[in-house]
């Protein structure tokens, strides 16, 4: 599924160029949550920024943070993937996630559509070896636990586990039984 | 102080000219009671947008405090022009000087767009939202004026953040409205862009009350957490100070923000590896709420 942030914005009466504060951000998300009661299990939601200039912290955290938690606590799974990201978006965004991930020991890592300032196609900080697998599955976009482990020489169990953890961080698809796919 | 038929009067020092040259005005307030009812503006010969809305905080303690109306009295000519042009008496927080005559306003065009006037920002949410909007409407229509000599798209994104988190930290934990004002000016061949917030609401320390888990020293010292780590006094994490900070630093500017009686100054323009940079002062005049004054300048 494809949403058009611009539209959601404007049913709500939003017709500037940026997203910003915490009560647009709750207004935002309550409408976008209507859309989102009618995607199928593990779809990957598109949220598309075209148009959209800035989106500050508060913003974010009411609006992208809140999807970002709810890809794994609803009980249809989904992921999310960002495109047309703006520059100083994709700053803010960088900078609300190091923060979950720096003082509350809470991974989060998005997806995006376009190459990013940090030359990767994600936001959100992942080690070397996980990075090194993401890249991975862009270029080849299925890949089997044995291809990474090919990739990275690491035990079958140790592989398991670092798929399992990306997958967690919705930002690989589980495929079947023993193939993950990219976002 | 000096006595006149309408009251006393106290004699503002000319140290208008910056957030640090204003510290020596500000034992001014604790004067202004009683039958001291004037600021006395003879001596001034430049104001900036930080000390005038510093002193339009000052006006607005005494209107609480007394119920009274400040005057202005011997206000320089182009000073007057200046604050008419700001719409400093527009709030109606001191009294209304004697009228300039219409030759000597300053005229409205593009010309002039090197400001935003000052505008209250309330401390509703729903209204402050509404306020923030417009300010940053007008921001993105003046900018390529206000920012001449920094300019580029990014730029003006990044003051769009900083506006709005400055803004938002207004009505979420000041519990008073607030003003905003911008300026770019020349002094000798330096370009300055200053851009102020300020409120006299409960100020930063005041907010973190109910915060057991935040440890600090001083006022100062939880000032500089504010603007370094993403600490909040409503939720888990507060993002806003600390992403202006990161802003401001990435622009090579500077930060001054002071509340209470601690300060902060980040001079990320002076930031060479291992020189310091981040000035914390406590002990400072009493000054109620937060003031926050960017500069960005250029030679």
């Amino acid at each position: 599924m494809v949403v058009q942030i611009k539209k959601v914005a404007q049913k709500i009466k939003i017709k500037s160029p940026d997203l910003l504060t915490r009560p647009v951000g709750r207004a935002m998300y309550e409408e976008i949550k209507k859309d989102l009661s009618i995607i199928k299990d593990e779809e990957v939601v598109i949220l598309d920024f075209l148009d959209i200039r800035v989106i500050d912290s508060s913003f974010i955290d009411e609006f992208i943070i809140k999807l970002l938690n709810d890809t794994n606590n609803q009980d249809e799974k989904f992921y999310i993937k960002l495109r047309n990201i703006s520059g100083i978006g994709e700053i803010n965004i960088s900078s609300v996630l190091r923060s979950y991930s720096d003082y509350d020991d809470k991974k989060m890592v998005v997806m995006t559509e376009d190459i990013c300032l940090n030359n990767n196609f994600f936001i959100g900080e992942l080690n070397d070896l996980e990075m090194d697998i993401i890249n991975y599955f862009r270029v080849n976009r299925i890949a089997s636990i044995q291809d990474i482990r090919s990739l990275t020489g690491l035990t079958a169990e140790e592989t398991e586990n670092i798929l399992k953890r990306l997958n967690n961080l919705r930002i690989i698809r589980g495929n079947d039984s023993d193939s993950y796919a990219v976002v | 102080m000096k006595e006149t038929k309408n009251g006393k009067t106290i004699k503002i020092p000319n140290k208008l000219r910056d957030p640090f040259l204003f510290e020596d005005v500000i034992h001014i307030q604790r004067d202004l009671t009683g039958d001291v009812n004037g600021l006395d503006m003879s001596a001034i010969t430049f104001i900036e947008p930080y000390s005038m809305i510093s002193v339009l905080l000052m006006g607005r303690n005494y209107l609480r405090a007394t119920g009274n109306k400040l005057r202005l009295v011997n206000i320089p000519v182009h000073i007057h022009q200046y604050l008419v042009r700001m719409d400093f008496f527009k709030p109606g927080i001191f009294e209304d000087p004697d009228p300039l005559s219409d030759k000597y306003l300053l005229k409205r065009s593009n010309l002039s767009s090197r400001v935003i006037e000052i505008i209250e920002i309330p401390n509703k949410e729903r209204m402050s939202i509404k306020v923030i909007t417009a300010v940053i409407d007008i921001f993105r229509k003046r900018a390529e004026h206000i920012l001449k000599f920094w300019m580029s798209d990014s730029v003006i994104d990044y003051f769009v953040t900083v506006i709005s988190e400055l803004c938002q930290n207004i009505f979420e934990h000041s519990l008073d409205s607030g003003f905003i004002s911008m300026q770019t000016y020349t002094i000798g061949k330096e370009n300055v862009f200053r851009l102020v917030i300020s409120d006299s609401g409960i100020g930063i320390r005041e907010s973190f009350e109910s915060k057991k888990n935040i440890v600090f020293n001083s006022t100062a010292d939880l000032i500089e957490m504010a603007l370094t780590k993403p600490i909040s006094s409503k939720r888990d994490f507060g993002f806003g100070l600390c992403q202006v900070n990161t802003i401001v630093e990435k622009l090579r500017g500077t930060i001054y923000i002071r509340s209470d009686t601690g300060s902060v100054t980040a001079l990320y323009n002076k930031k060479k590896s291992g020189s310091p940079f981040m000035f914390l002062k406590n002990d400072l005049g009493q000054f109620n709420g937060t003031q926050i004054s960017i500069s960005l300048s250029s030679l």
